[in-house]
């Protein structure tokens, strides 16, 4: 009785002090193996976002304005990406495996000026049925550096699906960025098409030649043949898709480069790291370090947890029975 | 402050567990945590259940014990984050109560 007492008064004396200790910022838990060199360079979602409108005149003028809105473009391409996924999983039979709810969190408004236009579900529905028709999307890993690059972070069973896809990773540097490309670039054009059929007055113009976009397009068959569909009825998608096909292919500034430099496994590395202190990965270091493995091709280091706020003595009880006395 | 009645030849054994403001649980040898005491009537050991997260600590009185001891343990670890370190400490009091041991 006179224990009970006292261990209750212990607790109380715990929960005292942890209501008067001030929260600070979690730390981090997990060190990896990074390749990053000086020359490496980890582009955020709005050092993205802006180099691709420096390289596109038609939209100078409006740059804070419009890399919100590319912003919100690539936050639309991690949706129809984990909607990929979402088949992907089905098709594997993994059914412990399931996108999250959050994950499909509606990016149903973009940003036009200083306005905010609703986006009609039918918009969305037809970006759905045109990136199911994509067949060569073989590259999981891209997801997450769209991902990265949208601000948005994938949940778990994202990564499990990356792990379970293990030979993909396999494929070439071109392919993945081809396929990946092409995958950006549909849900890309659309939306494109999207701003100028509604916000800009502009109408569609069906001038384009097959041969000046076979000239153009610097990817393969497959790839040329369903961009070129999707533009031959748009002239001016045609030249922003042009421009921004020439930045990236022959400046490689940012998916290809990252690639050859292994910037992509820094990327995903960053990317775990910032999860390593999320509540949903707490009791999944195991996991974490899986991951990290196959993608690093390193072991991560291991490193005692860094204690969140103070550490303290807590739950003090004394013991009456037991089995280990002094010597 | 705790304080606990015991006799002169028994041991002492406490439980407890390391904490932060996570309420994640700490052992000192996986998480560079220095656990010490200091008493003035008698010696301790200290031991890890690594299966349970617990600590333990066993208390032997000297021979010779007053009628009021006191036994105080404290925690010390060291972090390092980047460069900088982080440093951690607390003190648990607790006062011992000898009885007789003329039981």
């Amino acid at each position: 009785m006179w224990q009970a007492r006292k261990g209750t008064a212990t607790l109380f004396r715990a929960d005292r002090r942890w209501a008067a200790i001030p929260a600070v910022t979690p730390s981090l838990t997990v060190e990896v193996f990074l390749k990053i060199t000086q020359e490496s360079v980890i582009p955020t979602p709005p050092l993205v976002a802006s180099a691709f409108l420096n390289h596109l005149p038609f939209f100078a003028s409006v740059i804070d304005e419009e890399c919100v809105a590319v912003s919100k473009i690539f936050k639309e391409y991690t949706l129809q990406s984990a909607s990929f996924f979402g088949d992907l999983i089905s098709l594997l039979g993994g059914s412990q495996f399931s996108v999250s709810d959050d994950y499909f969190t509606p990016i149903n408004y973009i940003s036009i000026g200083s306005s905010e236009i609703l986006a009609s579900l039918s918009c969305f529905s037809s970006l759905l049925s045109q990136s199911r028709l994509i067949t060569d999307f073989q590259e999981p890993s891209l997801l997450l550096l769209l991902t990265y690059f949208s601000g948005e972070i994938p949940g778990k069973n994202i990564y499990s699906v990356l792990l379970r896809c293990n030979p993909l990773l396999a494929s070439s540097i071109s392919t993945a960025v081809q396929s990946s490309l092409l995958f950006l670039f549909k849900v890309l054009i659309s939306r494109l098409n999207f701003f100028t059929t509604s916000f800009s007055g502009l109408t569609s113009c069906e001038t384009t030649t097959a041969s000046l976009i076979s000239k153009s397009l610097p990817c393969s068959g497959l790839v040329s043949s369903i961009i070129s569909h999707e533009l031959s009825s748009n002239l001016i998608l045609f030249i922003l898709y042009s421009q921004f096909l020439n930045f990236l292919w022959h400046k490689s500034l940012i998916f290809k480069t990252l690639m050859e430099v292994g910037g992509l496994h820094s990327l995903i590395g960053a990317i775990l790291i910032e999860l390593s202190s999320a509540s949903e990965f707490k009791r999944t270091s195991e996991f974490t370090t899986e991951i990290l493995t196959l993608l690093t091709s390193s072991i991560p280091l291991p490193k005692p947890a860094i204690p969140y706020g103070r550490i303290f003595f807590t739950d003090i009880t004394r013991i009456y029975k037991y089995l280990i006395d002094l010597q | 402050m705790p304080s606990y009645y015991l006799f002169s030849d028994e041991t002492l054994v406490l439980r407890f567990q390391i904490k932060d403001e996570n309420n994640s649980v700490y052992l000192p040898s996986e998480a560079n945590i220095n656990l010490s005491y200091q008493s003035d009537c008698g010696v301790g050991e200290f031991s890890e259940d690594q299966e349970n997260k617990y600590v333990y600590f066993y208390f032997k009185p000297n021979a010779s014990v007053p009628e009021v001891g006191y036994l105080s343990l404290h925690l010390n670890g060291t972090v390092e984050i980047g460069e900088k370190q982080a440093a951690f400490h607390d003190t648990e009091e607790i006062y011992l109560l000898f009885k007789s041991v003329s039981r």
